[in-house]
């Protein structure tokens, strides 16, 4: 690998790196229409079901038809906007801290960054607290040096979700 | 691990539970009933041990050799179509040591094959091998040893069930009158209704009969719960209660009914396009009646007793989004006192194009699922009964609920002499008779005597 390119990759480690932590701050701070602007306005964001499959049909564990969550800019902004319009399930806020590790940063198209990062996410409310474990497949657009999320596959590692609802995004 | 009752406990449980019917019809539930280690185990024995429980959709196993784990109270089964063809409900257990044979929650074979032995069975229950059956089970008798199946098991329009109790009631007796009603959805499309893919589970700290009993009919609920939705614009379906159309379906067979409903006249079909309703609900599978009633339907939702609840609803993932309407199966699965694992089947009509099956799916996942913007809400409240009724104080000063909304004095709400389908049906849905229907069939269950279906003794 030539010095140029071992920069690049550098660059590209730290600018998806501190775009992911900036982006937990503001789910964990619940600045949810903050974290909005950090979109692509042609984001494809999905949580699919996983279930458990025989040895010879694992390829099926995640559903291509089902999933926990299958959303666009309109339906996040929705959702987003539906905890200042009076929504029960996040008054108050749940309590959260979305722990990334394990980014892995690949250069998809000159404009585009395919990332995979683990992601273990502590969920507590009232007295009641669980982890959910997962990893993120990302897509993140670059236009003018800025990034942007455009889409977002989250593999949970649940069958059955360990929390009475996932109210704000993984 | 939960200590067993002692009898006494169990004589203490009985003699509360054999007033709870009549506090009931007087619309008083006692609140401990929705977190209680011996009751839940008084549940699982008479209620989960003896009803007709849920366990999945046909569509779900459409080919031979398909198969979904399921349970029945806390008793595991693989529901599986045979090589032949024949939907089978058989215990997961193998007849030698009792390993598990299913490891996994779905998928196709020819044959279950326990890990532990080598046990194993054909996808029809039949045992067909057994290593070194030539020299150490000689005499053993292959067709003795198949796996057990559920004493019962029988489907009503594409819903599998099945029982633990030989001696039940047929599930048609045991829905009763009430497929009157479970038509209008199940046969609304000639073609039937299809699962989407698998279903949503998740587990809510809140008591499995919190769901039974909202689905079952609170039509009180949703002007406040689920207020914000209004306010967003998701959905036309969560307004304020008492619209002059809206109708409560009770004691029917055990089971009821909210509907929410346009003016006479006006086709809506809970908000399926036209391009839909037009080319695919002709009313061939349903009465002149049925279809009528269907047609103006704006909001379903019912509860099967014990455990399984519907909803035909229109929602939106987004203000501007088009949106659709859909149909759902949700089960309330018994996890332990106040502790309930929630399933979710979005349903289709099987010919509806599949543009309109993904859009319809959206607007499921948008609504009623864990990340549901409405379902998302009910679990929060659910959590906050079951946290009240496990203390000292519920039980000690029998605190009761107010259940008496629509008991003399309290609102207008009448009995409908014009309706024309079964149940004691109200003109309004100011009432909570659905409710008291859940919890009188509910008492009469763990009271003992009656399994399966529970005349309207009008």
């Amino acid at each position: 690998m030539s010095a140029d390119d071992f920069a690049l990759q550098i660059r590209d480690q730290f600018l998806v790196e501190q775009f992911l932590f900036q982006e937990a701050e503001l789910l964990d701070d619940f600045r949810l229409l903050d974290w909005l602007s950090l979109l692509d306005r042609e984001i494809d964001y999905r949580i699919p079901v996983r279930s458990t499959r025989p040895q010879d049909e694992l390829d099926k564990s995640f559903s291509a038809t089902t999933f926990h969550m299958i959303e666009h800019f309109g339906s996040l902004e929705a959702r987003m906007k539906r905890f200042g319009a009076g929504g029960w399930s996040e008054f108050p806020p749940s309590r959260t801290r979305r722990n990334l590790s394990n980014i892995r940063v690949g250069r998809a198209a000159s404009d585009r960054l395919s990332v995979k990062s683990n992601l273990l996410y502590f969920w507590a409310r009232d007295e009641q607290s669980v982890i959910v474990s997962a990893e993120r497949h990302d897509e993140l657009r670059e236009t003018d040096g800025l990034l942007k999320l455009a889409r977002r596959v989250v593999l949970v590692d649940h069958t059955t979700l360990p929390l009475p609802n996932l109210s704000v995004v993984l | 691990m939960p200590v067993p009752a002692t009898q006494s406990q169990i004589a203490s449980i009985d003699q509360r539970l054999a007033a709870i019917e009549r506090q009931v019809q007087a619309g008083a539930l006692p609140l401990w009933v929705f977190h209680d280690q011996t009751l839940y185990d008084l549940e699982l024995e008479r209620i989960f041990g003896r009803s007709w429980v849920f366990l999945a959709h046909e569509t779900e196993i459409p080919n031979p050799g398909d198969y979904v784990a399921r349970s029945i109270g806390n008793d595991p089964f693989i529901v599986v179509r045979g090589h032949d063809n024949i939907v089978r409900v058989l215990f997961d257990s193998c007849r030698h040591r009792g390993a598990r044979l299913c490891l996994a929650d779905k998928g196709n074979t020819k044959s279950f094959f326990c890990s532990y032995h080598g046990w194993t069975y054909r996808n029809t229950g039949d045992l067909t091998g057994v290593p070194n059956i030539h020299t150490a089970y000689k005499a053993l008798d292959l067709k003795q040893w198949g796996l057990l199946p559920a004493p019962r098991a029988e489907t009503y329009r594409g819903l599998i069930f099945a029982s633990l109790n030989p001696n039940i009631c047929p599930l048609l007796d045991y829905l009763g009158d009430y497929r009157w009603y479970l038509d209008l959805h199940l046969a609304l499309s000639p073609s039937g209704m299809e699962v989407v893919g698998e279903p949503h589970r998740w587990h809510i700290e809140a008591d499995w009969k919190s769901g039974s009993d909202n689905f079952a009919g609170d039509s009180y609920h949703t002007q406040t719960l689920h207020q914000s939705i209004v306010r967003l614009g998701l959905s036309n379906a969560a307004g304020a209660s008492g619209g002059k159309n809206d109708i409560h379906v009770t004691e029917c067979s055990g089971h009821s009914t909210s509907i929410r409903r346009r003016d006479a006249g006006e086709t809506y079909f809970w908000g399926y396009p036209e391009d839909v309703y037009r080319e695919f609900f002709n009313g061939s599978e349903l009465s002149p009646e049925q279809f009528e009633v269907a047609k103006r339907s704006v909001v379903y939702t019912g509860t099967i007793f014990p455990n399984v609840s519907m909803i035909h609803i229109f929602a939106k993932d987004a203000p501007d989004n088009e949106g659709a309407a859909f149909f759902s199966l949700r089960q309330w699965k018994p996890r332990g006192p106040g502790k309930m694992e929630a399933w979710s089947w979005v349903l289709v009509p099987k010919s509806a194009p599949a543009k309109y099956k993904e859009l319809a799916y959206r607007a499921a996942v948008a609504s009623f699922s864990p990340s549901g913007n409405f379902e998302q809400d009910d679990s929060i409240a659910w959590a906050g009964v079951s946290r009240a009724a496990r203390g000292q104080f519920a039980k000690q000063q029998n605190i009761t609920l107010n259940y008496q909304m629509g008991l003399e004095g309290m609102s207008d709400a009448k009995v409908m002499t014009d309706w024309p389908g079964p149940g004691i049906v109200y003109d309004s849905n100011l009432e909570e008779g659905v409710q008291r229907t859940f919890w009188r069939h509910w008492s009469r269950t763990m009271a003992g005597g009656v399994y399966g279906s529970v005349s309207d003794e009008r």
